[in-house]
This record gives C-alpha cells, structure tokens and sequence, in this order.
C-alpha cells in the first residue's frame, strides 16, 4: 500500500537519526533525575509517573498543538500551501497525513512519556491506568485537531490570504492555550463528579467519553476546513450536525424546563463564534444571493455560511420558545419576578442581530486591522460602558439600547432593541451600494 | 487548450476582472501582459482553481475548472510569483513528494531533473540552490506530473539575463513536447524570444488578444535598396499580394500575403526589374512595440 504522501514527508523531515537518539536521551536523564531526587522506591516511581504526565502534557500535547497549527500555516508562511491545494491527495488523507505527520516528533516522544507513566503508577493503589491513558491520549489528539482547524480557519483569510493568516497566528495559538489550559479541566473536571446527565449518573468514563467524541468532532472539523482547502464544496450538514450534537450533549445536563431556552442560548453563542471565527466574506454572501435567485438550492446550501446556518437555528428556536405558553422569567438576565422568558428570547435575538451587523460593518469597511478585536472593543462598551453611564445620570430607561431590559415595557423593550440593528442595517445596505463611502 | 468566458472576479472592495474572455491554442505560448494591478495574477489563479470569481466559465483541456478543480488539476501546472519550496528536502524528495501527491510515478523523478538541467543537484537541499536553479525546481514540480497547460506568473523575475535565456528555451522546449503555456512577465523582450501570442490586461479587461505573427499569413516586409531608385511604389504597388505601402528613396515597408515562395518570387521581380535589392525581409514587431501601441490606442480612445 502506499504510505501517504505527507506522512512519508514528514517522515524525512521530522524522524532524523540525531533527533531520533535526542529525544530518549533527555527524557531518559529527566526520569533518572526525578527518580533520584524522590525518597524511596515507590516515591521515586511516583516522581517518574508525574515527570513523564508533565513532560507527555508540554511536548505531546503542546508543543504537539503547536506542530499541528504550523502544519498549514507554515505552509502558508513558506508559500508552499498552493502546491498542496492543487495537488490530488484526498482531502481525508491530507487531514490524517497532516494531523500524524506534523506531531511525528511529539508522538515519539509519547512513546517514552506513557509507558514510563504507567510504570510509575503502577503500584499506586486506585489508580485507573486505561482512564488515565485515555485521557492522555484524547486529550493529545484533540489538541493537535484543534490547532490543526485553527490554523485551517485562519487561511480562509482571504484577499491578504497569507498576511491575514499569518497576522493572527499568534493571537490564535494564545486563544487555543487558554481553552487547553483552562476550558477543557473547566469542563472535564465538574464531569468526572457525580452529576446528572438526562438523569443518569456522570462520572470519570462519562469524562474521557465526552473527551474523545469532542475530540472526534475536532478531527472532523479539521477534515470538513481541509476539503474547503482543497476545493470540495461543502454542505450546511456538518456544522448543523455539530450544533444538534452540542445542543443535545449540553441540555443533559439542564433541568427540563429551561432546556429549550439553554438551546436557544447555545444557538446564539454558536452563531457568534461562527461569526467571529471565520472572514466576513461578502463574496460568499454574493455569491449565496445570486444562488438564492437562480433558485440552485444545493449552491445556496453550500454557500451558506455557518454562522448565518446558526443564526437560522435560532431563529427556530426563538419561534419555538414564541409558542410556548407565557412562563416567568428564570434567568439570571431577569430579574425577580419578570413577566414572560419569551420577551427575553426577543430581546437576546435583536441584540445579536446588532452584533453581527457591527462585527460585519467593522470588517468589510476594512479600516481596521483586526476587527475581530475591534468589534469586541465596541461591544464592551456598548453593553458595559455606555448602560453604566446612562445609569449615573439617571436615564435608566435609555439603557434598553444598549442591554436586554426583560423588565422594562415590551414595547421600548423590543422597540429600543430594534433600532441597533435597524441603523446597522442600514450602514450595511448603504455601503453595499458603494463599497468606497465611510460607513 | 484554455478557453475563459465573461470571467468577473471582486475582492471586498474592488472589481478585480471584469467580463473576461478568450481563447488559447493547444501548444501555445501567450505572453501575459499589462500593468501592475491589471488581474493577471488573479486570471492565472483563476485559471488554477485557487480562487472562485464570482461570475464566468474557465475550460481547461476540455475540463470546466469551476465545477471540477480537482479534475482540471492533473491537467495543469501553475507557478506562482511568489512561490516557495521545501527548502529543508533534496531536489529527489522534494519532487518525488510533488509526484506522489499528484498521483504520479515517482520513477519520472529523474527524467524531469534532467530535462530542466537539476540532474546534478538531486541530492542538495533545496535550500541552498541558486535562484536560477530554485527556479529550475520550481517549474520541475510544476510539470512533474505531466500537465497539458503550465501557467507562470512571473516566472523570469529576480534572474539574471542568462538564467533568463535559459529559461526562455526552456519553455520553447515543453511547447515543443505539446504544452500550452500562458505566461505573465513585465520583462517583454524576454516573453518575445518564446511567445507567439499575446493577451493584454488592463484594468481587469481584456484589451487585445493578438497573434504575434509566426504563422500570420499577413506579414511586414522591409525593403533595402543599396542604391535609390525611382518609381519603386509604383513598381511595389504593381506586385501581388503588397499593401500598406511606407516607401523612402532606399527604403520601404509594406505588408505582405504570402509565404516563402511568394516571397522569393517577389525578391526575383524586383532584381528583374534593376532594383539593387540589398535586404528583403520579414519585420517582426517586437511585443513591446505591439503592447505600447495597443495601450497606447486604449488610452487615445479613453
């Protein structure tokens, strides 16, 4: 059989004899070290065990994230990333080649780093060693797909294809630390409690199950981006799949009667990270609209971007929740004794609308450099600064521009929401007729 | 080989190609040209299947690159302006690596290396060649795996005159093999030692597309005479196949249809007649006298 192209690549690359005797030698003198410093035997093995869990999590995971991300954006930085989008691999192949190839080394040291673990806690009484090698492993292989879809987001920059991608690259490795070092321990760790799950009792598998499907849906993103990459048009299914998948998982744990409204959050959030995530293409949104026209649906489908697919999803939602009887308001956005969560839905839904227009107005006007940043700026302080102030000087009723107000009337409730999006609208439309106006 | 229908391509804020369209021969070389920002990078990337426009129809060997890019692929090799190699791999990895991931024998490993003058380097690292020879590589991993059409963009720039004529009969070289090549170059004296046609880009639009003349069947003559002679247009204006007539005591220019034969038995009349012919010869415009008026005329008109 033939081994896949860029795995065979990065064979030559990254597996040189001096690299191969590298990596044993200082591990093995890290392992000696901490063996020799403990007190005992079985201390000493214990010192081994979180010597070779602290050295698999730098360089396996990591540093492996790290190599993963680098595996198409230092393709990008070399300017060799074209030879690779025309070449014939399948989109699967170049996912895997890349997601393998690229952590060779981190994954060799792997095979130093696990089995001196399992050695070291071999003898400690309570210890589950195939959980602990589970995680180890999950955790690896959703850190490399991570950095993997990252960075396959990040060439969708386009235009400046190479300086836009390459501008965000820091900022991008930064965000994906963060989430390693705190949202999945976040997540991970409350799971491995005993919780309730759609009633059944969570635990430590329930944890590492939860660890590999994520991981498995990394993988999957990295392979849906990579087929975009290299010309494969892709359907809405993927990223609606992901947020049924996501919604579903989620609302396990939400009491039933909130679970709709939970769903409905989840829906926005997703929207927004869309947005954020991806280039604000008006092309693409262009390119949806003559499909629209020319009723090709299947283009439409594939034209669609994720967050406007998400965005439809919540709209479904908001009308669900529209049908549903009036109940009072149980959100920490309500206060006491609110009259109706369905006011609520309204609210949060225009309020995303001003988001996306202003996230979309401060991009393609094109006077920033990162608008990502710049519109979060924005946001904070028209939802944090500008209520404050209203507030100080005792014009609280003014606020509902700015902020969900569930307690004030309906009508300048939903009136005062309206007019953000409404204005943003406008800017839109306006700099639609002409690109070169300020907006 | 290449045909491109009403092509309109938009960055966010700017109309990058604007209706374009035309056609390329099999075993062609057209000589991309225009000013910087006239989209000749974005109609190669096009062509390539790299980027979407927004409107229009590429044929690639038949292939329509829209609706098949992966297809239109193994029919084509492109170059980019800015390209880059796997500096840390030898020449031998680096095309072996390109082969096998556009599905080729690696075996042909050899043969393209020494068909683009790399048979010697195969087991340097990229890194360390000479730009002319970077060069070399570069077009060897464009066409390692057979294309019908190679695409340049700019592919002589930042080489020295030698390298540079070596790459001019480089590509006369794959034409000869059958290739089709559109090449983008600001260099026109270099794209005239191989191209035999050429498409002008300006603004996104397509200001002309012209035959540089090696089978025109109307062609420029330039008459020498040693001594001057009288009535030399009348006596020109008389012969078959003659228009265009620009006539000096010594000297004349006229367009001319025929081939050699009736350009011999032209030359024959003329000595019969007691003209002291000294020279009689084809005139070439040159691609850049060819572009400057054609931009030129553009301009006049605007």
């Amino acid at each position: 059989m033939e081994l896949n192209p860029e795995l065979r690549r990065n064979l030559w690359l990254e597996l040189g004899p001096q690299r191969l005797l590298l990596m044993p030698l200082v591990l093995g003198l890290l392992f000696a070290l901490a063996y020799a410093l403990a007190d005992g035997v079985d201390a000493g093995r214990y010192a081994v065990a979180v010597t070779a869990a602290i050295a698999y999590g730098l360089v396996c995971v990591l540093w492996g994230m790290h190599l993963a991300g680098e595996a198409v954006l230092g393709e990008v930085a070399a300017r060799t990333w074209d030879w690779q989008r025309m070449s014939s691999v399948a989109p699967w192949s170049m996912t895997w080649g890349k997601l393998l190839g690229s952590t060779l080394y981190p994954w060799y040291a792997a095979l130093f780093c696990l089995p001196a673990f399992a050695l070291g806690v071999a003898s400690v009484p309570g210890v589950d060693l195939g959980w602990w090698l589970g995680m180890l492993l999950g955790g690896a292989v959703l850190a490399h797909a991570l950095g993997l879809t990252w960075s396959l987001l990040l060439v969708r920059y386009r235009g400046d294809r190479e300086a836009g991608a390459l501008q965000r690259r820091s900022s991008a490795y930064l965000v994906l630390l963060l989430l390693l070092l705190f949202g999945l321990p976040a997540l991970l760790d409350p799971l491995q409690q005993a919780g309730s799950w759609y009633g059944r009792e969570t635990g430590s598998y329930f944890a590492l199950g939860s660890l590999l499907l994520f991981a498995a849906w990394a993988v999957f993103g990295a392979y849906r981006l990579m087929r975009s990459e290299l010309q494969f048009r892709n359907g809405p299914w993927a990223w609606l799949g992901f947020t049924a998948y996501l919604m579903g998982y989620l609302g396990g744990f939400v009491d039933p009667d909130h679970r709709l409204f939970a769903c409905y959050l989840l829906g926005l959030g997703l929207t927004l990270v869309a947005a954020f995530a991806e280039p604000r293409d008006p092309l693409g949104l262009r390119r949806l609209g003559q499909a629209l026209r020319e009723r090709a649906w299947t283009r439409a489908q594939q034209a669609a971007p994720p967050w406007l697919l998400g965005l439809g999803v919540s709209v479904a939602l908001a009308a669900a929740l529209l049908l549903q009887p009036a109940s009072a308001c149980r959100h920490a956005l309500c206060p006491e004794g609110s009259p109706d969560q369905r006011l609520l839905s309204v609210l949060l839904l225009l309020f995303v609308l001003r988001d996306l227009g202003l996230l979309g107005l401060v991009s393609l006007r094109g006077r920033s450099r990162r608008p990502e940043f710049a519109t979060v700026i924005y946001l904070l302080v028209l939802y944090f600064v500008v209520p404050w102030l209203l507030d100080a000087v005792g014009a609280g009723q003014l606020t509902a521009l700015f902020w969900p107000r569930a307690d004030l009337a309906p009508a300048w409730a939903v009136g005062a929401a309206a007019l953000g999006p409404g204005v943003l609208g406008v800017l839109l439309w306006r700099w639609r007729r002409d690109p070169g106006q300020p907006g | 080989m290449i045909r491109v229908d009403a092509l309109t391509f938009d960055y966010p804020s700017k109309r990058a190609l604007e209706q374009v369209g035309f056609a390329l021969e099999p075993g062609s070389v057209t000589a991309l040209v225009g000013p910087n920002g006239a989209g000749k990078t974005t109609l190669l990337r096009c062509i390539a299947g790299l980027d979407q426009p927004m409107r229009g129809r590429i044929e690639v060997a038949g292939i329509d690159v829209l609706e098949q890019p992966r297809a239109a692929h193994r029919e084509l090799g492109y170059l980019s302006d800015f390209f880059g190699l796997y500096d840390s791999l030898s020449v031998r990895r680096g095309l072996d690596y390109i082969a096998r991931s556009r599905h080729a024998d690696p075996g042909v490993v050899p043969r393209v290396a020494a068909r683009l003058g790399l048979a010697e380097y195969l087991e340097r690292p990229a890194g360390v060649l000479s730009r002319g020879l970077r060069q070399r590589l570069a077009i060897a991993q464009a066409v390692v795996h057979g294309p019908r059409v190679l695409l340049l963009d700019e592919p002589a720039s930042g080489l020295d005159p030698e390298a540079r004529i070596r790459l001019g009969e480089l590509f006369l070289e794959l034409r000869a093999s059958g290739m089709t090549l559109l090449v983008s170059s600001h260099i026109l004296a270099e794209l005239e030692q191989y191209a035999d046609g050429m498409l002008i880009l300006r603004d996104g639009r397509v200001l002309d597309q012209r035959d540089l003349g090696r089978q025109a069947p109307l062609r420029r003559l330039e008459l020498r005479l040693a001594t001057p002679a009288e009535k030399l247009d009348e006596v020109l204006a008389a012969q078959p196949g003659v228009g265009a007539l620009q006539v000096g005591a010594q000297h004349a220019e006229f367009t001319f249809e025929g081939d050699a034969a009736a350009q011999h038995a032209l030359l024959a009349r003329l000595l019969e007649a007691g003209f002291q012919v000294c020279a009689l010869a084809e005139q070439r415009a040159s691609l850049q006298e060819a572009y400057l008026a054609q931009v030129r005329s553009d301009t006049a008109w605007n």
